[in-house]
């Protein structure tokens, strides 16, 4: 009793105390919470609901159509052409980046003395605004006078003409987009960085060459992170809209126009915006199945250390 | 003062800054007015009489809004056209808004539709018609008639382009004409044998001379002849120079599948491929500035707008050029007039008489006038034109002033960012050679039926 006692009010002063901090903390979040909600859920919810109506946006009468719309871009062929476009953007981009970013990171780890600079340099690119980025890609790729092709011109290859040729404009387009890969070079360099050393010390004492190190230890550790990026730049990789936006506006032959060009267009060009949000939920829908195909493979893939896979 | 107990908590601080910035925010959303200093006597407490000096009700300043376009070296010109409008008219002032031209669409649409539109706001007259339609645009065809502006004071296409579905709603500030005249450089002309005092006026004469003054270095191009530039809005000046028609009057009926049209995409192909084919000439892209193909002498002619002579006095003052009517094939009219910007009055101005007033300055009025000429262009009102004092400085006037009379007007349809769209891929495929000229106007026309049919079948 005597004990219960001398505990009672110092719980209370940790219970209140709690409380306080939880007060503070629900206070602090509120204003995100409620940005979330008003700025993205609510629009979220309108998208869902607009997308089974015929609205356009300056008339406020939206007309239910059911699913219509959805009827409508199966059957449409440029609705085909435009995610034809998208998954061949998004088949390249994807393990590009990846493999690029993660090669990258682990030579800047490597390189341990410049390593600063070089991280700087790689993830410089990234937080460039696309439409200044796009710009300069505009020149490097011309045909006719830009440095890419006069630098083919030295090694004796005659370049395309890029941004300007129906075949080669995607390729350009996931050319200039890899250049801001630096969001998931960090990801994997903080990854490199969490692998204790000890483990290298440990294969080197086994015997294990450099590229052995590199595929029994390095890559299997760095498949959470792997999953991590793969993840993410499916996400953007299926949303592609700027690069092409300002650069060819989805020409020539239609070869750029992705699925956001086509929601855009269908959007604010063509006031359909009924239309375009059951195409922005079809597109949803997409990226969620392949997100969630992979999470489900990864199961067998990624190493979560500790005998867990 | 017990200082310990006095002392601010957290909690305290957050309640002070809440209420301290709610009231700032109820304050900043207060009437703005303009002091007018009275004198009134006001009874105070124990009835001691004292003159006070308050601040009366005054008429309420009246603000409005205006989004634009004008960006780059016009923004300046628009500025003071604007501060000229304040200060003729005591108690307007003006909050411009510049819109990018590549996003105007997504920015002027979801203010209309959120009922945040400005109380004037510029649009070109190709995309009024959905805002027309849709009733979000006031008519203004009561106040034209009250200030008694009447049609002859617009050149024809012009007046035509600011009506829609019977009724006005806009006033032309710039030309819808004089938009797609032939510049060419002068010193290249005499380089290459030709007469600079007698340019191109037929397709086939601009074919041959285009073909003369391309320039190549192995497979480099160093100078293109003509630099076409054509894009879905330039293709219906084509369509204008051979006499074809794309459209019935009312918008409701295609008519672009024809021979006239037909002629047009295979003058351009020919066109095209007479210089290297689309990938090359695509790369001749016109990025203004000093990477602007004719500006630096990279393309001996192109077709441009009646705006690139301030662009070339500031940008390439020392260019060598002359400019001409655009050449025709078997049409009469030298282009089409597919859109004059205009200022409208979007629905729910909550200062339509105010709004008005500054639509006409900025139109009719001295305000438009000036702002063109110092652009060293023509205005689409005719008076203006008359008294310009860039006729007298400018020698091509008299070319701007006989392309503004041989503009064809267009028939307006709400449909026009559908059909232009689809314009774009019917000239890349005939250009890329993916189909024939034929094949290409065919399936275009086909597109634009459809989307008509289906466009019109709603209304």
């Amino acid at each position: 009793m005597a004990r219960l006692t001398a505990i009672g009010p110092r719980v209370h002063r940790v219970t209140s105390l709690r409380r306080r901090e939880a007060m503070m903390g629900f206070l602090f979040v509120t204003p995100v919470v409620l940005g979330f909600v008003i700025f993205n859920i609510g629009p979220i919810i309108a998208s869902l609901v607009l997308s089974f109506t015929d609205y356009n946006i300056l008339n406020p009468s939206p007309r239910w159509v059911g699913l219509d719309n959805v009827r409508k871009a199966l059957g449409e062929p440029l609705f085909r052409t435009a995610l034809g476009n998208t998954l061949y953007y998004t088949a390249l981009r994807i393990p590009l980046s990846i493999a690029i970013a993660f090669v990258l990171a682990v030579m800047v780890k490597r390189a341990s003395l410049s390593s600063r600079f070089y991280r700087s340099a790689i993830y410089l690119p990234s937080i460039v605004p696309t439409v200044g980025s796009a710009i300069v890609w505009v020149v490097i790729f011309n045909p006719q006078y830009g440095l890419l092709n006069r630098a083919l011109g030295l090694i004796g290859i005659h370049g395309p003409g890029w941004l300007t040729s129906p075949v080669w404009a995607k390729p350009a387009i996931i050319l200039m987009n890899l250049w801001s890969i630096g969001g998931s070079f960090v990801i994997f360099l903080a990854g490199l960085q969490d692998i204790p050393s000890e483990y290298y010390e440990a294969a080197c004492v086994d015997g294990a060459n450099a590229w052995n190190q590199f595929w029994r230890l390095t890559v299997p550790l760095m498949t959470p992170t792997i999953l991590f990026n793969l993840v993410m730049e499916s996400i953007y990789a299926f949303q592609v809209f700027e690069a092409a936006f300002i650069t060819t506006g989805g020409g020539p032959l239609r070869a750029t126009y992705f699925l956001a060009l086509y929601i855009y267009d269908n959007a604010f060009r063509f006031l359909s915006m009924g239309y375009a949000s059951a195409v922005s939920w079809l597109l949803f829908v997409m990226i969620m199945a392949f997100t969630v195909a992979v999470l489900r493979s990864s199961e067998r893939w990624v190493f979560y250390g500790g005998g867990e896979q | 003062m017990d200082l310990a107990r006095e002392r601010v908590t957290r909690r305290v601080l957050l309640r002070t800054l809440v209420c301290t910035a709610a009231g700032a925010s109820l304050g900043a959303c207060g009437p703005k007015t303009t002091p007018q200093v009275v004198k009134e006597t006001q009874v105070v407490r124990e009835t001691i009489e004292v003159v006070k000096e308050v601040t009366a009700a005054p008429a309420p300043e009246v603000k409005l809004t205006l989004w634009h376009h004008w960006g780059g070296t016009r923004e300046p010109l628009m500025k003071k056209a604007l501060d000229d409008f304040a200060a003729r008219n005591q108690g307007l002032t003006v909050e411009p808004t510049l819109i990018p031209w590549d996003r105007k669409e997504e920015a002027v649409l979801t203010a209309v539709a959120a009922g945040q539109a400005p109380d004037v706001l510029m649009l070109n007259a190709a995309e009024m018609p959905p805002y027309a339609l849709n009733k979000a645009l006031n008519p203004i065809d009561d106040m034209v008639a009250q200030v008694g502006i009447q049609a002859e004071e617009v050149y024809e296409s012009d007046w035509k382009a600011s009506s829609y579905a019977g009724k006005q709603w806009g006033l032309p500030q710039t030309v819808g004409g004089a938009a797609f005249l032939l510049f060419f450089n002068t010193a290249s002309f005499v380089g290459a044998g030709l007469d600079p005092t007698k340019p191109p006026a037929t397709w086939g004469e601009t074919l041959e001379a285009a073909t003369t003054l391309l320039k190549k270095e192995g497979d480099e191009i160093k100078q293109l002849g003509l630099l076409t530039g054509v894009t879905s809005w330039s293709w219906l000046n084509f369509l204008a120079e051979n006499d074809a028609a794309w459209l019935s009057p009312d918008g409701r009926e295609v008519q672009m599948d024809n021979q006239g049209a037909v002629e047009a995409l295979e003058w351009i192909v020919h066109v095209t491929d007479a210089q290297g084919g689309a990938e090359r000439v695509a790369a001749f892209t016109s990025a203004g500035g000093d990477a602007d193909p004719f500006m630096s002498g990279r393309a001996a002619m192109t077709y441009q707008g009646v705006w690139q002579y301030y662009i070339i006095k500031t940008n390439a003052p020392e260019l060598e050029y002359s400019s001409a009517l655009a050449p025709l094939n078997r049409g009469k009219w030298h282009e089409a007039n597919y859109g004059p910007h205009l200022y409208t009055l979007p629905a729910g101005t909550k200062h339509t008489a105010e709004a008005w007033k500054l639509l006409l300055w900025l139109t009719r009025e001295a305000g438009g006038c000036d702002f063109l000429t110092a652009q060293l262009r023509p205005s689409p009102w005719k008076a203006c034109n008359e008294n310009s004092p860039v006729s007298k400085v400018a020698d091509y006037w008299p070319v701007v002033l006989s392309a503004l009379d041989a503009t064809r007007a267009e028939p307006l349809t709400p449909l026009f960012n559908r059909f232009a769209s689809i314009w774009d891929e019917m000239l890349e495929k005939a250009m890329h050679h993916q189909s024939t000229a034929a094949e290409a106007i065919k399936w275009a026309a086909a597109e634009m039926s459809r989307a008509n049919e289906e466009f019109w079948a709603k209304q």
